[in-house]
């Protein structure tokens, strides 16, 4: 029995991926660990595999070949790195050694082992988490709104991690995923579609052998606070709710991030010790020579950064498409030439398209 | 116009004619029923061949038309279906049934909440009834109150209070706004206005904020240019600020706005705030504009802005995790710090082996030939603390004992070991006697040792900073296999000598490679720590010294280390004898008292808390006995300064102050607590909760206080009684029993050495 896992992200975010590869190592030695990266090095960055606690490293090319500039090009980083993750898991499970595939956001960190899901995946083929596995109080509506909406807003399970057994239902699952991750991973709630995550929705009425994970010890985050509780035992074991602590999900690093965990961890010290342990890990683990907000799908070849607008116009125009296959490359005759000449999305692209939540 | 000549009156008789029923409803309702207000609403009654009063009752509750402007017909009827199917006029049965059965007359749209009604009356200011009376004719023709009603329900259904103030464009604009759900209108008013929030579609033609909206206050409209707030902007509701700022805690903590004689509110609201100063204990500038960053962009004065909009909003005034988050915040990782307490001078001249050997050949053939060689973490003479109050007094002692006191000290003071990899043979101080010496590298220190010493015992009080290494080779050079180590704190157990996880939270030292250590900054540290005092303790035979019985058994149950022995010495012992001196006079209030070093892992925070919970409670004194008050108000300041010299200083100042309880607030099991016994000796008594250590089990085992299982029980023993019973024990135990204490011999108990005056009888005896 051999468990692989995987995350994806890009340079910008391979602190926060490395910090969770560190807490996968601690807990689980024996795992395969796989990184996606939907980037290229920055100037004066070099990746090297040897001196990280990732067993392998996939690149978008490795995963969508030499279509994949043309199709980064219709997404913007989340949905790039959303995008690739049913490509990913198609290609782990893949792997002759590959028995059970778990998928963790980089900004996850692991604090206890993971073995209660790789027995469920003996039972189940599926395990998805849900943000709120307890109801908040009617009479709180901001937490309602925070919280229950929002879940059926962007989704109700959290696709921060997502565990699949290798058997038939598990393939099954993965390659309907896929699919629809090559064509809709777009952020793009005015239709209900987000990401990668709403399409998961889904997966209780399409599959057999799903498990929805209740435990309050699992992919804990600001979306579930307002329900648990953080304390350590006697021997120091983290708990939530009186469940071992699993795994964290440090979302929204930041002055965002804190003002959610203060609305609902309000007075449990344990939950802001671990925020101040997640920081000086990010520090400890990022690399100053990659520049703050760094990806290679982000601008063109001329350093002009792509917004929004223009990636939506360019997926969704077949025309566009057939027209400017290399969409990247700036000079004559190129897209970006097209796109001065024809349109003001570069001078004024807040004028075009939705605004990405 | 009516025909008053038909009189149609409610006083009048009801018609002959009628059905009972209907003459029994007229005569329930006769001095409830509102005619001028019916008439008004309903002129179609004056044409009426009844008086109005009986038209309400023969038909006008059927066509939902309400007698009052208190009730409602149609809300009665849709709220109450058992009215509504019985067929009964509503109104008489609200007046004779359900007023008392609590069944409500109409929507009831005025909060009873005091904020409500002060929010309330500030929209009225600005309010145009006619306006909004012709938006929504039925709450005029109910007799609602308009501006209860827009202030409840009408904005929410999209309707304005002033034509210039659109309620749908401002929560379509302001999205913070719309997500509190409180009402926009009197955000405007508050605080939007001055933020240069647009009220109205035309003013984004006009390019921006106009402010057409008459400012009654001001007399004026009250135009705002751009959205920043100078203090001058703050101008009327500066008397809303003096209420909520606190000038005596401010002046207590910038003791240089008292000496300067500036108006502290005005101080805070030019300068203080920019600085990061607060305005109130309940307040934190820095908290409020980090977590606030649109505030803090604009420039916006954050108190100001809590007060007027930002509770409202539901923006937090501190951090919900109180001064323990406050701490964490500026909490650096333990290697950070390490660097920070880094000397910026070098050592200066360091004495050879020579002169070491010199010097202490000199010091033990004067007079003395025994020597204490006493290991520490600083200057025990210049800082103080019960650690270093421990070492001064042996000093003190040794000559009794015809023995010299040779301290050393890490010349490069750290919050953890020393590494060895950092600095292989680090440099101390020595202390002879209490005379500077000057310092050394430990190498030669080790090589003077060895040369012929006396009778030499090792005490150990601390060994923060140390290399525990050295110290083997210290003890080893000196011809010795043993040595004392005071058990003052958990040093030996965890870096984190008080068991403090990150500094901030009781861990009770769970195993090194629990998730409790694995994210405490103290956690990697923690691992080698571990690894390193076994060495120590397999090197050397270590007789550990527990202050208390509590601390003897903790240690036990907690550290893997194999000490060669554990003794139980505590330093100071208590008795109760009968009261021969004269009772102090006593007051009428409970004075609580918080004694030395106010550090939160003592319980600081909680006293300061107490402080500010009962600031206005005149059965309350509070004080605090130590060296320098910390920068807070609400208290008495005795300074008290306890030294070796003077080592009843405090017991006597508690008693002097007739100080009744001592607050103890320990997060960590302490292992003596002279505080502890400095109140008791005093004759106070103490409070404290369950890890307090050997706080807790002397107030149990001498029954002279509380141990309250936690902060809510704390706070409730101040409101529920048990203060005033307690105390009232206190003082019938005083006025009949005082205290005596004796100070123990600390390591003189245990060495086994004869005092001087004990070798001379023996000698006598043996003549």
């Amino acid at each position: 029995m051999s468990v692989h896992a995987y995350t994806s992200c890009s340079y910008s975010y391979l602190n926060r991926a490395r910090v969770l590869a560190s807490s996968l190592r601690r807990q689980h030695p024996d795992w395969t660990i796989w990184l996606v990266l939907t980037d290229k090095e920055p100037a004066g960055f070099t990746f090297d595999l040897g001196k990280e606690d990732y067993d392998h490293v996939l690149s978008a090319e490795d995963l969508f070949g030499e279509d994949t500039d043309q199709w980064l090009f219709g997404h913007d980083i989340v949905e790039a790195c959303t995008a690739v993750k049913g490509q990913a898991m198609l290609h782990v499970l893949n792997d002759p050694t590959c028995d059970k595939v778990m998928y963790f956001d980089p900004d996850i960190a692991l604090f206890n082992p993971m073995t209660d899901v790789i027995n469920h995946l003996d039972d189940y083929s599926i395990v998805l988490t849900p943000h709120q596995t307890d109801p908040d109080d009617a009479d709180h509506p901001t937490a309602l709104r925070d919280n229950e909406i929002s879940s059926l807003d962007y989704g109700i399970f959290n696709l921060g991690f997502i565990a699949v057994a290798d058997d038939g239902e598990g393939r099954r699952f993965a390659q309907w995923w896929t699919d629809r991750l090559r064509d809709w991973c777009h952020d793009r709630l005015d239709i209900g579609v987000f990401v990668d995550q709403k399409w998961c929705n889904l997966v209780p009425c399409f599959f057999d052998r799903v498990l929805v994970l209740r435990d309050p010890g699992y992919n804990v985050a600001s979306w579930n606070l307002s329900q648990r509780v953080m304390h350590y035992d006697t021997e120091g074991r983290a708990l939530i709710n009186d469940r071992p602590l699993r795994f964290y999900h440090f979302t929204k690093l930041g002055p965002v991030g804190d003002t959610m965990t203060q609305r609902y961890a309000k007075g449990n010290i344990e939950i802001y010790e671990l925020w101040w342990w997640y920081r000086q890990q990010i520090t400890t683990y990022s690399s100053d020579d990659i520049p703050q907000g760094w990806w290679y799908y982000g601008i063109f070849d001329n350093g002009e950064k792509i917004p929004k607008p223009v990636r939506e116009m360019y997926r969704t125009r077949q025309d566009l498409r057939e027209a400017f296959p290399a969409p990247y490359v700036t000079g004559e005759g190129s897209f970006f030439e097209w796109l001065l000449a024809h349109t003001d999305t570069i001078s004024n692209p807040q004028h075009h398209g939705f605004q990405a939540v | 116009m009516r025909d008053e000549s038909r009189g149609k009156s409610a006083t009048q008789e009801a018609p002959k004619d009628l059905p009972e029923w209907v003459k029994n409803d007229v005569e329930a309702l006769r001095a409830e029923f509102d005619t001028a207000f019916y008439l008004a609403g309903n002129p179609d009654a004056a044409e009426s061949d009844y008086d109005p009063l009986t038209h309400y009752c023969l038909s006008g509750w059927r066509e939902l038309r309400d007698p009052s402007a208190s009730f409602s017909t149609k809300f009665y009827l849709q709220s109450n279906p058992d009215v509504a199917e019985s067929g009964v006029n509503p109104f008489a049965h609200f007046i004779v049934h359900g007023k008392a059965e609590g069944r409500l007359a109409q929507i009831v749209l005025v909060s009873s909440d005091p904020a409500h009604t002060a929010e309330i009356e500030q929209i009225r200011y600005h309010f145009d009834i006619d306006f909004y009376n012709k938006q929504a004719p039925d709450v005029a023709k109910r007799g609602t109150d308009p501006v209860a009603h827009y202030f409840f329900d009408g904005w929410r259904a999209g309707l304005d209070p002033t034509p210039d103030f659109s309620t749908t464009f401002y929560l379509q604009g302001n999205a913070d706004i719309a997500e509190t759900g409180i009402n926009p209108y009197w955000h405007y008013i508050v605080a939007g206005k001055k933020e240069g929030r647009n009220a109205h579609p035309a003013q984004l033609l006009s390019g921006g904020a106009d402010n057409k909206i008459a400012d009654k206050s001001m007399g004026q409209s009250a135009a705002q240019e751009a959205p920043k707030y100078p203090p001058d902007s703050i101008g009327n509701d500066i008397e809303i600020l003096r209420a909520e700022f606190d000038t005596a805690f401010y002046l207590a903590r910038h003791p240089d706005v008292a000496a300067a004689g500036i108006d502290p509110l005005q101080h805070y609201l030019q300068y203080g705030w920019r600085g990061g100063l607060d305005p109130s204990p309940a307040f934190s500038t820095t908290f409020y504009l980090d977590v606030n960053p649109d505030i803090a962009e604009q420039g916006i004065n954050p108190f100001w802005h809590y007060i007027v909009s930002g509770q409202h909003e539901g923006r937090a005034a501190q951090h919900p995790g109180g001064y323990k988050v406050e701490r964490l915040r500026n909490t650096e990782p333990l290697e950070v710090a390490t660097r920070q307490w880094l000397n910026n001078t070098g050592p200066g001249d360091l004495l050879n082996a020579d002169q070491l050997e010199a010097m202490l050949n000199e010091a033990c053939a004067a007079e003395h030939s025994r020597l204490v060689l006493s290991i520490g973490h600083d200057h025990y003479r210049e800082v103080p603390g019960g650690v270093q109050l421990c070492a001064y007094r042996e000093e003190l002692l040794a000559p009794r004992f015809g023995a010299v006191y040779l301290n050393i000290h890490p010349w490069q003071s750290l919050p953890r070991l020393a590494h060895i990899k950092d600095e292989p043979d680090s440099i101390v101080v020595l202390v002879l006697d209490g005379q500077d010496m000057g310092k050394c590298r430990m190498s030669d220190l080790i090589l003077a040792v060895g040369v012929a010493m006396g009778d030499m015992q090792i005490v150990i009080h601390q060994l923060l900073g140390h290399l525990t290494e050295r110290i083997a080779e210290l003890i080893q050079a000196a011809g010795k296999e043993d040595c004392w180590l005071w058990l003052h704190d958990f040093f030996t157990i965890c870096p984190s000598y008080t068991l403090q996880r990150n500094e901030v939270s009781y861990c009770a030292a769970p195993q090194p490679d629990s998730n409790a250590c694995t994210l405490c900054r103290f956690g990697v540290e923690r691992q080698s720590h571990l690894a390193r005092m076994k060495t120590f303790f397999d090197t050397i035979k270590v007789h550990l010294l527990a202050p208390s019985t509590v601390t003897k058994e903790f240690w036990e149950g907690h550290s893997s280390l194999k000490a060669a022995s554990i003794e139980v010495v505590p330093h100071v012992d208590l008795d109760w004898e009968k009261r021969t001196a004269v009772a102090p006079q006593e007051q009428d209030v409970i004075t609580l008292a918080f004694l030395g070093t106010p550090a939160s892992h003592k319980g600081w925070n909680m006293f300061e808390k107490l402080v500010h919970l009962h600031a206005d409670d005149p059965r309350y004194r509070f004080v605090y006995f130590g060296t320098e008050a910390p920068n807070c108000s609400g208290f008495e300041h005795v300074p008290v300064h306890v030294t070796a010299d003077d080592a009843n200083a405090m017991i006597a100042a508690v008693a002097d102050n007739q100080v009744d309880l001592v607050l103890h607030w320990a997060s960590w099991p302490e292992t003596f607590s002279l505080s502890t016994y400095e109140a008791l000796a005093g004759a106070a008594y103490v409070i404290t909760n369950p890890i307090s250590g050997n706080v807790a089990a002397s107030v149990q085992r001498l029954s002279c206080g509380a141990v309250l299982k936690d902060e809510a029980d704390l706070e409730a023993f101040f409101t529920d009684g048990r203060v005033e019973s307690m105390v009232k024990t206190l003082r019938t135990v005083r006025r009949s029993k005082q205290v005596t204490h004796q100070l123990n011999k600390l390591c003189y108990e245990v060495i086994g050495w004869e005092d001087t005056a004990t070798q001379a009888m023996n000698k006598r005896s043996e003549k």
